[in-house]
């Protein structure tokens, strides 16, 4: 008699489990699915706003007029696959441009970014980052328009100096205090990008 | 009815504040109060959250077999903070960048986790409704008066905009674990110590 | 190769576990670091409760989401999936333990729903994901998590238990004096930062 029962109470149990965690989750995939294209249109805004901002070609967050610019001025360079290799942009003084996409391991994970390029392919035109997930109030700061804006012009194999130097040498950008790892990872990063950057580009950038 | 729910109130938000009388919900105070307008998105989402799992805890209870309670709240939990960040993911986006690392936080929220099976197991859905919002709301002041120093001592800014300027040395330990952990000792010290000490005497 | 293999998967264990504590560094797993760390007998308990769902745990989450979750483009339901996991698995051990063993359930069995919620456990989940660790790997900085957060909360209670007789301020007994020594212990291993290059 006992044992029916328990077996009955298992039955529900599972069958409880189970149903509630289909409505749960298929609560969830119809409102993903809903929203699935807002969200891709949104990161591809995201992404074209960041490839500008590398090239240092200013954009107002109006998505008209960021995906109408974007269209202007820049060229998707892709490979046999489809891949994006490296953007061509058209700066705002006439130079062309070559934004790369740039990635690293930071202190709690990956950081994907853009450098950007002069057309001697060893000049920083820019850099800006699009995922990072450190530790806010310290690695996160790397997303500060400061420490972005920096890079602008550097060149050469790049050394982190102590926040606050401000240092006039074309190699050196002031780290952030506190966040020693982030920093490491956001130099070392920079570095392997432009060192990498003749090989994906091929013989130079386009005049 | 109106005055239970006042009772609960007053208690979520007092005595039995979930951060400094109740010790939970400790990890995301530590981890997220070094912005304040993080903090600020943080709140609202587990005040949210938890209103909402507590009130649909409620509404199931009288079905949820005891063996799997923990793993059905787990769930339901789960389903409201996901369901928060694709809608953010979708209409937000700068915000839910913002959140996106807090996400796993509030899942594993203990005071979330902590109402439901001490309170919305047990109790009406409309007063559970009220528990969660206030439970919320107690969490939220306090890290909100802790972000407001961190950010001060740890930055020179208040929600961003810089307020001391470049005489003011900053606190670097303010942004980093152990600020934290000392603030949030320094918080319940002032509470326990001073405000909390007499039961008659209520500040 | 393989040596340094080998290597690299030594270095993520010891980079869990001491360099990127993950409750000093990370903050993870507080509320049961504080609630439960006043005796070293317990503490070691908890601890070992926690580095055993949080390895186990975190190798089935792998290969469900390598081989579930990946292939059928359901990235967005890993926070449910994993913590479901996380709680069938602790379910599952509890049921086990109670009919396995009298002892070691009044030992270890009060611990386990106090897992489910360790914030720990799911965050571990979540970093071997977003760091794209391989299987090996994974399992080493689950396990290596698991032994830093066990090696934190025994410390804890060591230092705690000393402390029974210490005169504390009033308002600080109990959770208060808990994080100072928590801080200072978090400070302290702040100076392992930059050992491990993970580059």
């Amino acid at each position: 008699m006992a044992k029916v029962s328990k077996a009955k109470q298992r039955l529900f149990t599972v069958l409880f489990m189970f149903t509630v965690s289909a409505f749960f989750i298929g609560i969830l995939s119809f409102v993903y699915l809903f929203t699935k294209s807002t969200v891709v249109r949104n990161e591809s805004l995201f992404l074209k706003k960041s490839v500008l901002y590398t090239a240092q070609i200013k954009v107002s967050d109006s998505p008209v007029e960021i995906e109408k610019v974007y269209k202007e001025k820049v060229e998707e360079i892709k490979d046999a696959d489809g891949n994006i290799q490296y953007y061509s942009v058209v700066a705002d003084n006439g130079a062309t441009v070559a934004v790369f996409q740039s990635s690293g391991q930071g202190l709690w994970g990956v950081i994907k970014g853009h450098v950007g390029l002069k057309s001697d392919l060893e000049t920083i035109a820019g850099i800006d980052f699009t995922v990072q997930t450190e530790t806010p109030g310290l690695g996160a700061r790397i997303t500060e328009q400061w420490f972005k804006e920096q890079f602008r012009g550097k060149k050469g194999e790049l050394k982190r100096v102590p926040e606050g130097t401000k240092s006039g040498n074309e190699n050196e950008f002031d780290a952030i205090t506190g966040a020693t790892v982030t920093s490491k990872a956001v130099e070392s990063m920079i570095n392997k990008t432009v060192k990498n950057a003749p090989a994906v580009a091929g013989k130079g950038v386009k005049q | 009815m109106n005055s239970k729910a006042g009772k609960i109130t007053l208690a979520n938000l007092g005595r039995e504040n979930p951060v400094f009388a109740q010790i939970l919900g400790i990890c995301s105070t530590l981890a997220v109060t070094n912005v304040l307008e993080n903090t600020a998105v943080m709140c609202a989402g587990l005040i949210f959250t938890t209103a909402l799992s507590n009130t649909t805890v409620s509404i199931l209870r009288k079905w949820i077999p005891s063996r799997i309670r923990m793993m059905v709240s787990t769930l339901i939990i789960a389903f409201y903070v996901i369901l928060v960040d694709i809608v953010l993911k979708a209409y937000l986006p700068d915000i839910s960048r913002q959140l996106g690392a807090y996400i796993g936080l509030i899942i594993t929220n203990c005071i979330i986790m902590g109402r439901a099976e001490a309170f919305a197991l047990n109790n009406k859905p409309g007063l559970s409704f009220v528990d969660g919002l206030t439970s919320g709301l107690g969490y939220g002041y306090v890290l909100l008066i802790i972000a407001f120093f961190r950010e001060l001592l740890g930055s020179g800014t208040i929600w961003g905009f810089t307020v001391l300027g470049d005489w003011w040395v900053k606190w670097s330990i303010m942004v980093m674990a152990p600020g934290a952990f000392f603030m949030l000792a320094v918080f319940i010290w002032i509470v326990k110590g001073l405000i909390l000490v007499d039961p008659e005497v209520k500040k | 190769m393989n040596g340094t293999e080998t290597l690299g998967v030594f270095a993520i264990f010891f980079a869990a576990a001491i360099t990127n504590n993950i409750l000093l560094t990370m903050y993870l797993g507080m509320c049961s670091f504080l609630a439960v760390s006043r005796q070293v007998k317990t503490a070691i308990g908890l601890g070992t409760a926690v580095v055993f769902v949080m390895t186990f745990t975190s190798a089935i989450n792998w290969l469900i989401y390598e081989y579930l979750l990946i292939p059928f483009e359901l990235e967005y339901l890993t926070y449910i999936v994993f913590i479901i996991v996380i709680a069938a698995f602790v379910q599952l051990v509890e049921m086990i333990i109670e009919r396995v063993s009298e002892t070691l359930y009044s030992a270890l069995g009060i611990f386990l729903p106090l897992i489910t919620v360790n914030c720990a456990i799911l965050g571990a989940a979540l970093f071997m994901i977003i760091r794209k660790y391989t299987l090996l790997s994974a399992i080493s900085f689950s396990a290596g998590s698991g032994a830093g957060w066990m090696l934190a909360i025994i410390i804890m209670a060591g230092i705690r238990q000393k402390m029974g007789t210490s005169k504390v301020p009033k308002g600080l007994e109990g959770a208060g004096i808990t994080l100072i020594i928590a801080g200072i212990m978090s400070m302290a291993f702040m100076g392992f930062t930059g050992m491990m290059n993970l580059n």
